[in-house]
């Protein structure tokens, strides 16, 4: 047990160190000279070239590589280039706006998806699996940012059941307040949550769908479930405890996975509802070529979803404990 | 090839989806030729014009016109070139990339394999999304941007898959045997390694061009890529108008929308067609 | 004796797209109480899928015709949830591959403790499943009997799984058990300690069992009454001693030659010609013709019924009988 999670730990260290070679590279891949571009337009050459000495751009490669990554580990990734505070603080300022909408839209997407999937298994080959198949295709082909567009206008600009933009104050202070009795502000931190969270959650739910489906329908035919079912338990019983606690093990390395993916999509789900996330910020960044806080940026997701995986993987080894133990022979 | 034709007579679904896709590349391919107005054609007297079976709408723009008074129809059929384009290039992209890597590494094995795997297991961690957005901002304003950076993000699905497969075949008891009986013998091994490996990359391509076309017209919409005469540019210029203008976000989305599903309809049906182990039942 | 379960004219057919499937073609046998009765035959010739018919155990993909009678009811016609009243309570089956039998997640001690969910009675506490659990084992003669039962099933050998199985039966005590290929998958050691523990059974417990094997050694220990089957048919069938003796259909006697030639001393190894006829596609008469060394025209056309030839001694062959 030790010695997987001591694997684990080394190869999380080995991903970020790639991970901030990969982040460091973009800086110098990019075209246009970062330190003339600090300077406003009149700057001469010397003061170019006194730039380029500050920013350290005059060392060897290996050396500028060495002091980023050490002060990368302490998060420090120098100062935004618009907003001249750090790189690093800003980011995180913003951090939690985009957890809450990726949190949401998983939570979403697996509470919707894994019924579905389930009914879609049981009653396989019937109308219910005909819709629902039918219903994750449309789910896997419709444009997020699109469908968020036309949420706001059905839901906000047509029914003004939701507001159409914004964060207001946030989910994790909605939350703080209802320990002071306040439900008010979690109603409106949660009203402001639903459509981004809608529009972003639809393309994984079908993925979860077709996963869900596909790894219930294998667990049925099997074996085992034949011998449940002729011990004369209950037929919910047997689905529960037997197929789905078998089924659903692969499903969270699905889940796992797509964590990344989910991220990634609210970048531009963000846009769309102007929430105030890291999304937004990593667009203007790269308008404003601010490496500062593109490195950030990149550097931190990275990190945030190696960890995320690390602990999705001790939630499977907790779920199967074919891992847990040994095998005889 | 002809029970693949008579397989498909059989499934409405499929035929639905070869049939969208068909209307899409041939618009792609024909786009100016037949589309009714000049894209870029502004009227500033005609603008804001919505479609045709609203209050106000003739048929001279079915589709209305947007703020620069620019037919929408004529603006949607140009703009599947683009999508297509993009869609079509990057899938080729990542699939040269991906299956000459996979190949290469299931082949000969050793630090390559090692270091492709580790970096393929590396690339996870950063979202493709990102990693693509912050790409196509390194490498500029165009189209071509898009292109390359979708490419250089998806191609970890065909190496991985590939390698395992070769890495399965070459274990295989008919390769050594064949290995054993000689040179033709090589011939034999190529027809039942390379249909294999066909089925493999046929069905990621049709699983990933659908994500490919969706995610490019995301990047268009966001504004990176500069491709102004595109169904993500439209979506995103009518934001602003959405209260008054519906149509235009709306429409170039149900392209969007339509591509996709045609493309998903058919790469579900083509990969159920080719299967070749299913056991299917009545 | 009076019998404890009744096939008349079962047939199980599979649709799929490639054609249907007639993997049972129309069968009648009877099992009497405490008897053993056999079913015999190469692979992919619907032992099995009898097995699974009679236990109701397949899936929608299938169709059954004809009777089973348990007692006085046919089990063909009941619903999947009236059959639950039978499952764990009069019908019982252990499966041909022990390592896919048990679910992979739960302990060994939950498992068997399902065997004792009544409906509507209570579960059992900790302290009487653990009791009862290692009760179960030591008649299996599964040793460190706590120790086993709070292991998961990849923690056991494929012989234990087997026995964990049996177990499961014995506390089910049903009317009728049936076997597939108990001892197939397991090496020549332990299967005759399987063999061994169903004597035992049989011995204490008076179960009627349906055993399903290719493997005459096990049959011949084992059985009072064989069926031997072919291409979902059977095509003879009776007391093992009179088969034995007197096998009267040419595959049946195909199949004791190639046995007895284990303590002969031969130069070649005795086999039959030809290979099963694809159940897609299936002759119009008798299925076996093709292979058979002594086949008749008129074995082309018609397929032979089953017919007594007295002792209990049913053929279904043109060659006999008349």
């Amino acid at each position: 047990m030790i010695h997987f999670f001591v694997r684990r730990i080394l190869y999380c260290l080995l991903t970020l160190l790639f991970l901030s070679i990969i982040v460091f590279s973009l800086l110098h891949l990019a075209p246009g000279d970062p330190a003339r571009m600090i300077l406003p337009q009149e700057a001469t050459e010397e003061d170019v070239l006194q730039m380029r000495k500050v920013l350290g751009l005059d060392k060897p490669l290996f050396v500028q590589y060495v002091n980023w990554l050490g002060k990368a580990v302490k998060l420090d990734f120098g100062d935004s280039i618009q907003g001249k505070r750090s790189a690093a603080k800003l980011f995180l300022a913003r951090l939690p706006a985009t957890l809450e909408l990726t949190l949401g839209a998983l939570i979403l997407s697996v509470l919707f998806a894994i019924p579905l999937g389930i009914i879609a298994a049981i009653k396989r080959g019937t109308y219910w699996d005909f819709i629902i198949s039918f219903i994750s295709l449309f789910g896997l082909s419709t444009p997020r940012f699109w469908l968020g567009i036309i949420l706001i206008l059905i839901f906000s600009l047509g029914l003004g059941w939701f507001p159409s933009f914004g964060r207001g104050v946030g989910l994790f202070d909605g939350i703080a307040q209802l320990f002071k009795g306040d439900l008010a502000t979690l109603y409106e931190a949660l009203r402001n949550l639903v459509l981004p969270s809608i529009a972003l959650a639809t393309f994984f739910a079908a993925i979860f769908v077709k996963h869900t489906r596909a790894n219930v329908l294998e667990e049925i035919s099997k074996l085992y479930v034949k011998t449940a079912r002729q011990k004369g338990i209950g037929e919910y019983r047997v689905i529960l405890f037997h197929v789905l606690r078998n089924a659903l093990i692969p499903i969270v390395t699905v889940i796992a996975l797509n964590v990344g993916l989910v991220m990634g999509g609210a970048v531009v789900t963000e846009i769309v509802f102007a929430w105030p996330g890291v999304g937004q910020l990593l667009i203007n960044a790269l308008f404003a070529r601010d490496y500062p806080l593109i490195q950030a940026s990149l550097f931190m997701v990275g990190g945030l979803i190696t960890v995320i995986f690390i602990l999705m993987d001790i939630i499977y080894v907790a779920l199967d404990p074919r891992i847990r133990t040994k095998g005889a022979g | 090839m002809l029970r693949l034709y008579k397989k498909l007579r059989k499934s409405f679904f499929g035929k639905l989806g070869l049939a969208i896709v068909f209307v899409f590349v041939l618009l792609a391919l024909l786009g100016p030729s037949v589309s009714p107005h000049d894209p870029n054609a502004m009227n500033l007297t005609k603008r804001l014009a919505p479609p045709v079976w609203a209050k106000g709408g003739t048929w001279n723009h079915p589709l209305g016109t947007d703020m620069l008074g620019r037919d929408v129809l004529s603006r949607v059929v140009c703009g599947t070139r683009n999508s297509m384009m993009v869609g079509l290039l990057s899938s080729f992209i990542a699939l040269f990339i991906g299956v000459i890597l996979g190949m290469i590494s299931g082949y000969l094995g050793g630090w390559f394999d090692v270091i492709l795997m580790r970096w393929v297991d590396i690339m996870l961690a950063i979202p493709a999304v990102m990693l693509a957005v912050v790409l196509v901002a390194i490498l500029g304003p165009y189209p071509i941007s898009i292109i390359l950076a979708m490419g250089l993000t998806m191609w970890s699905e065909y190496a991985k898959v590939i390698r395992s497969r070769i890495l399965v075949l070459r274990e295989e008891p008919f390769v050594l045997a064949a290995k054993t009986m000689g040179a033709a013998a090589r011939k034999i091994i190529l027809k039942h390694i390379f249909p294999n490996i066909i089925y493999i990359i046929i069905v990621i391509f049709t699983l990933q061009i659908g994500l490919i076309i969706l995610w490019s017209a995301g990047l268009s919409f966001i504004g990176l890529g500069g491709a102004t005469l595109s169904w993500g540019w439209d979506v995103a210029a009518g934001r602003v108008y959405l209260a008054r203008a519906w149509w235009l976000s709306t429409i170039p989305g149900l392209a969007i929308f339509f591509c996709v599903l045609g493309c998903n309809l058919f790469g579900d049906w083509l990969r159920d067609a080719l299967d070749p182990g299913i056991k299917k039942v009545v | 004796m009076e019998s404890i379960l009744k096939v008349e004219e079962l047939k199980t057919y599979f649709y799929t797209l490639g054609g249907v499937i007639k993997a049972v073609d129309g069968i009648n046998f009877e099992v009497k109480r405490e008897e053993f009765f056999g079913l015999v035959g190469e692979s992919g010739c619907g032992k099995s899928t009898t097995a699974f018919s009679i236990m109701r155990l397949l899936d929608d993909t299938s169709k059954l015709e004809g009777r089973i009678l348990l007692g006085e009811r046919d089990i063909v016609k009941l619903s999947k949830r009236q059959m639950r009243h039978l499952w764990g309570n009069k019908l019982y089956m252990i499966f041909q591959d022990p390592m896919t039998s048990l679910n992979p997640v739960m302990k060994i001690k939950d498992q068997i403790a399902e065997v004792f969910r009544k409906r509507g009675g209570r579960a059992l506490r900790t302290n009487e499943i653990i009791e009862k659990g290692c009760s179960l084992l030591g008649q299996v003669d599964i040793p460190d009997s706590e120790r086993v039962l709070n292991q998961y099933p990849h923690q056991l050998s494929g012989g234990m799984k087997q026995r964990v199985m049996i177990a499961m039966g014995i506390a089910t005590s049903p009317d009728l058990l049936l076997l597939d290929e108990p001892t197939t998958a397991l090496d020549s050691t332990v299967q005759f300690k399987i063999v061994e523990l169903l004597l035992d059974l049989k011995r204490e417990y008076k179960m009627s069992q349906i055993i399903i094997t290719h493997d005459f050694g096990v049959a011949a220990k084992l059985c009072d009454r064989i069926a031997v089957m072919y291409a979902g048919k059977i095509v003879e069938q009776g007391r093992y001693v009179t088969l034995l003796k007197e096998p009267a259909h040419p595959y049946t006697q195909g199949l004791f030659k190639c046995i007895i030639s284990n303590s002969q001393k031969k130069d070649y190894l005795d086999t039959m010609k030809g290979y099963l006829p694809s159940l897609y596609n299936l002759p119009q008469g008798c299925y076996f013709e093709q292979r058979c060394e002594i086949s008749k025209p008129v074995c082309r056309e018609e397929a032979p019924p089953l017919m007594d030839v007295g002792n209990e001694h049913l053929v279904a062959c043109h060659h006999v009988g008349h």
